[in-house]
């Protein structure tokens, strides 16, 4: 958001003493250029009219072919035809009247006047519409020296990066930052930092899962036969590690291998504890796979219809919940649910009209606002 | 308080402008010398305060100021320094808050420059160069403002596009600008001519550095940005007709006519209304090469962003000062004094069929260029005018005005005697003619080439022909070849050589008929043949940049089991743009090139890539540095020259020897 509104962080402001140092600058520019205007205005000086400049002009003319004579450049027939050809030139200009040039006190005087209205009056104007004057300058390496403010998290992640061009064997470092980069899009920069994580702290099962849901969702969802290898890597460090085992299933579950993704989940909910918090996921995961045959499931269905169709398909189901919505807006997840949709067709101008329908559907509500802008925000 | 000092400064720079503007025009109209004299101070300060603004933006990329919303969306803390600099133009708003400083500065120069010129002139002049700046300090302004602030400001930015971190980015615009800009200049006189209805041999005086400067910034700028895309494309082609480039050369094309109009009327006082006309045509087509490429008509590299309000703005100026030149023009020009006569076959005559020549030619480029963007406005409809279009149009019109260059220069002022002008030039057409032969036997395909390849040698030879006959003409000491070479005029050395460079160019163009492609997967350590080289891949290893990771493939060539040298063609890819551009890997053989770039890698092992020998290709960008030299060479000459109807020499010399 590009704004004139109030600064957030207070040590950007400008105390009171630079606020005003900066106007002063700004009027002393104002001042030298207002200047530049009145200097020839105060002072009286004699004009060079065109006939005197042209006048010089061809004499000079003359003065050259003379010259080229002198120097044998020339010879003597064709500078006597340049000559007269000149001086023919020279008499015109001399023939023509001269244009009577002066200079009067009181259009000086208005000229002045002018100019000290008018130029810092546009200047300031424009600059007041548009400038920022309360923002200082904001140098990259200064405000990484500054104190950390404790609720910036870019910043701190910033620094961390930044300290580990400098440090590049610091595993802590990667291993702190990757997550945050996970979450901000930058997957890429954090399947590389977890494989830093992993190379320089030593191979536990944790890292390699992570590494391998890193891949995972860099890959938009799709378990990828380099994430697979991390998570068969992180069960061979420990067996039993949870993570890993769900992965292993989607990965199965994925490539069409219903049995085996079964019971793999099916295990998986045998050994955790009672109140393991991926317990949820893995359960719907599993009655997903029990309760419809591939052939029902309608994603699967939907994925293997032709292009067209498909799209049709989808557009059908997202215009019935775009009416449904239109009738009862109350349902925070549907509209979460249409406004990605239409991200993911690239239709931003209805996501946008979504955004705005939604805020009015559930005005009053705070919480489901906060989602809905939240999300808003997160495309931009 | 640097970047703000910055905006203000812009600001005050526009107001300053609508002053320089208003005043001195004013002056102009009343006679009265205080108001025309506040011009020079003016535009000096003028100048002054865009590139302090210009400096602070330089200061906020240097030092990834993120509060600075242009700095976010165009660079990146990593991002290597010359390209942080360089940066600050590869951005709509920083390249057109350029434009305006190339713009300022040469106000200023005009302004510091001038003391010969009448006070009027000066006045008119910086005035309509004045009312210019403002337009565009408007446009920068209030649409495309590079000092947007964003606060909490993030703490890295986007990055600049990947293929604008090359070298090519720190010369390519700032030439070309300054070429535009240059035009802006004559036609900031011209208006002043229009307006005061005074147009003379001084008047054109004034005008030739200004045409001159332009036209060799606008000639490097583009060779310059034809190497670039030659280079980073990948494509091995070095002119796509794209209508970017063409946005390009069509000022040039009006500006090298111009140029020629311009030396007619400085020493014949003739072709006033030509050189009027074209100095407005040459400024009209920047205007019309800067909207399209600002506004987001066309989407290209160039296009940063697209924008439809930024690009009514940019109509609205060219409408402005295109459609108020012209209406000067219609209502003054029938007034201005006619200028000196000459005779049809005369080094004016020949300049006339230049001026048409070059007239059609830009003309076909501006049909080429805008009859598809009209016709998709229309009807929707897309159609790629390329380059069979251009080369089929233009070769039969580029052929003869190449024949008749040399032609042109034979030939003396007022009045001239064609027959003498074609003996002059026997051994030109004689050196063509063996030409075609040799090149016929040794090539045989495609005629095209090899028509133009021989008439690129006639044209080298024939431009260079009044200069070598000047010098040796009836000379009896060797020792007095270097006093001649000296008192022949630096202009008519200029011509020559600019004139031997579009020759050089055009056999580097015509050479590319004989030039091998190979599209193919290659297998590492395996030769493959292109033209009489052959080429291998030794390795393929990845490799980190500061700000991106890439791919390359070492190879190495090789003729008859000699190895010549080594390439190294790469694929890198930016992380923070998630895009990807190739770099071909160039080796120079004499003037020919073997030029690789290379595609996907295959789980096979082999890697796609593209082959290509070119001979004698770089002969298309020495011959616009030989252009440019030439183009230097008449600047450097200040002397006022007059031209008169001179018998030839070929007369003279019968004359001396009776």
């Amino acid at each position: 958001m590009l704004h004139k509104s109030p600064v957030v962080f207070r040590e950007r402001r400008w105390g009171l003493k630079s606020r005003v140092m900066i106007w002063i600058f700004f009027a002393l520019l104002t001042g030298a250029a207002v200047m530049a205007i009145l200097t020839p205005l105060a002072r009286s000086s004699v004009a060079r009219d065109e006939k005197t400049a042209d006048l010089a002009f061809f004499e000079n003319q003359i003065v050259e072919i003379n010259h080229d004579l002198a120097q044998g450049r020339l010879f003597p027939q064709d500078a006597e035809i340049a000559r007269t050809e000149a001086a023919r030139r020279l008499l015109r200009q001399q023939s023509l009247p001269a244009t009577h040039v002066a200079q009067s006190r009181k259009l000086s005087l208005a000229a002045a006047l002018f100019a000290i209205v008018f130029v810092p009056a546009i200047a300031t104007g424009f600059y007041l519409y548009l400038g920022n004057a309360q923002l200082e300058d904001m140098p990259l390496e200064a405000r990484l020296k500054m104190a950390p403010n404790p609720t910036d998290l870019a910043g701190a992640v910033a620094r961390i990066e930044r300290h580990l061009i400098d440090h590049p064997d610091d595993g802590r470092g990667y291993e702190v930052v990757a997550p945050y980069l996970l979450r901000t899009g930058r997957g890429e920069d954090a399947v590389r930092a977890y494989a830093e994580a992993l190379r320089l702290l030593g191979p536990t099962a944790a890292r390699y899962a992570a590494l391998g849901e890193a891949r995972t969702i860099v890959a938009q969802g799709r378990v990828i036969p380099s994430a697979q290898q991390d998570f068969e890597a992180a069960l061979g460090l420990d067996p039993n590690f949870a993570m890993a085992h769900y992965y292993l299933g989607l990965a199965a579950m994925q490539t069409g291998s219903k049995d085996k993704a079964i019971e793999i989940f099916t295990k998986l909910i045998a050994q955790a504890p009672p109140n393991a918090p991926y317990l949820e996921a893995v359960k719907s995961q599993l009655d997903a796979l029990r309760s419809v045959g591939p052939a029902d499931d309608p994603g699967q269905r939907l994925a293997q219809l032709p292009d067209q169709e498909r799209a049709k398909v989808i557009q059908g189901m997202v215009d019935r919940l775009a009416a449904r919505l239109a009738k009862k807006g109350q349902d925070v997840e549907g509209w979460l649910k249409l406004i990605r949709a239409y991200r993911v067709l690239s239709e931003n101008e209805k996501a946008q009209q979504a955004i705005k329908d939604a805020r009015n559907a559930l005005a009053g509500d705070k919480t489901a606002l906060a989602r809905i802008d939240a999300l808003a925000k997160d495309a931009n | 308080m640097i970047v703000e000092l910055g905006h203000f400064a812009l600001a005050l720079a526009l107001a300053l402008a609508f002053a320089q503007s208003v005043i001195p025009f004013i002056g102009a109209r009343l006679n009265d010398v205080a108001l025309m004299r506040v011009a020079r101070p003016s535009a000096i300060t003028q100048f002054l305060l865009v590139a302090l603004s210009y400096s602070a933006l330089t200061y906020a990329h240097i030092v990834s100021d993120f509060s600075v919303v242009n700095v976010i969306e165009n660079s990146h803390s990593m991002k290597p320094f010359i390209y942080k600099i360089s940066g600050v133009w590869g951005n709509h708003e920083g390249s057109m808050l350029l434009w305006v400083l190339v713009l300022a500065f040469c106000g200023a120069l005009v302004a510091l420059f001038s003391a010969t010129m009448s006070d009027k002139l000066r006045a008119d002049a910086l005035s309509v160069q004045g009312l210019i700046s403002a337009a565009f300090l408007l446009f920068i302004l209030l649409t495309s403002n590079p000092f947007a602030r964003l606060s909490p400001a993030p703490w890295e930015g986007r990055d600049l596009n990947p293929i604008l971190q090359d070298p090519g980015l720190a010369i390519h615009p700032p030439l070309l600008y300054f070429g535009y800009v240059g035009f802006s200049i004559v036609f900031s006189f011209a208006a002043a001519a229009l307006i005061s209805g005074r147009i003379d041999a001084a008047w054109a005086r004034v005008v030739r550095p200004w045409t001159l400067l332009a036209w060799i910034a606008l000639t490097l700028g583009i060779a310059m940005g034809s190497y670039w895309a030659y280079y980073t494309l990948g494509w091995g082609g070095f002119w796509f007709w794209d209508p970017v480039e063409n946005a390009s050369l069509m000022p040039w094309l009006a500006g090298t006519a111009l140029l020629h109009s311009a030396a007619v009327m400085e020493k014949r006082e003739a072709l006033k209304i030509w050189t009027l006309f074209l100095s407005i045509l040459a400024f009209s087509l920047s205007l019309l090469g800067t909207f399209l490429v600002r506004s987001g008509v066309l989407t290209s590299v160039h296009s940063f962003a697209s924008d439809p309000e930024r690009g009514v703005f940019i109509l609205a100026i060219l409408i402005f000062f295109i459609g108020g030149a012209l209406a000067l023009f219609a209502i003054r020009a029938g007034a201005l004094p006619v200028g000196g006569l000459f005779a049809p076959i005369s080094r004016e005559g020949a300049l006339v069929i230049n001026n048409l020549l070059l007239s059609v030619i830009c003309a076909t480029v501006v049909v080429g260029t805008l009859y598809p963007l009209a016709l998709e406005a229309m009807t929707g409809e897309k159609i790629s005018v390329g380059a069979p279009f251009f080369n089929g149009v233009l070769m039969p019109i580029a052929l003869p005005l190449a024949l008749l260059m040399p032609i042109g220069q034979m030939l003396p002022w007022k009045r001239g005697d064609l027959s003498a002008a074609l003996m002059r030039l026997q051994a030109a057409f004689l050196i063509g003619v063996m030409a075609l032969a040799v090149f016929f036997a040794s090539y045989g395909a495609p005629y095209l080439s090899v028509i133009t390849a021989s008439i690129a040698i006639y044209l080298i030879v024939g431009g260079l022909s009044d200069l070598f006959q000047r010098i040796t003409f009836r000379l009896n000491d060797q020792r007095a070849i270097l006093k001649r070479l000296s008192n022949v005029p630096l202009s008519a050395i200029g011509a020559s050589i600019a004139h031997a460079g579009v020759g050089v160019t055009l056999l580097g163009l015509a050479a590319t008929g004989w030039g091998v492609e190979s599209v193919i997967a290659m297998a590492p350590l395996k030769a493959y043949d292109v033209g009489p080289y052959q080429l291998m891949i030794e390795e393929i290893t990845p490799r980190q940049g500061p700000n991106y990771s890439e791919i390359y493939a070492q190879m190495s060539i090789h003729k008859q089991g000699v190895m010549l040298g080594r390439i190294e063609p790469a694929k890198r890819f930016y992380q923070t743009r998630k895009m990807a551009r190739s770099e071909a890997g160039i080796l120079t053989i004499g003037l020919g090139q073997i030029y690789a770039a290379i595609g996907e890698s295959h789980p096979d092992g082999t890697l796609d890539a593209r082959l290509y020998y070119k001979p004698l290709v770089t002969l298309i960008w020495i011959g616009a540095l030989i252009m440019a030299l030439g183009g230097a060479c008449s600047l450097a000459d200040r002397r006022l020259r007059i031209g008169v109807a001179r018998r030839s020499i070929a007369l003279r010399g019968r004359e001396a020897a009776t």
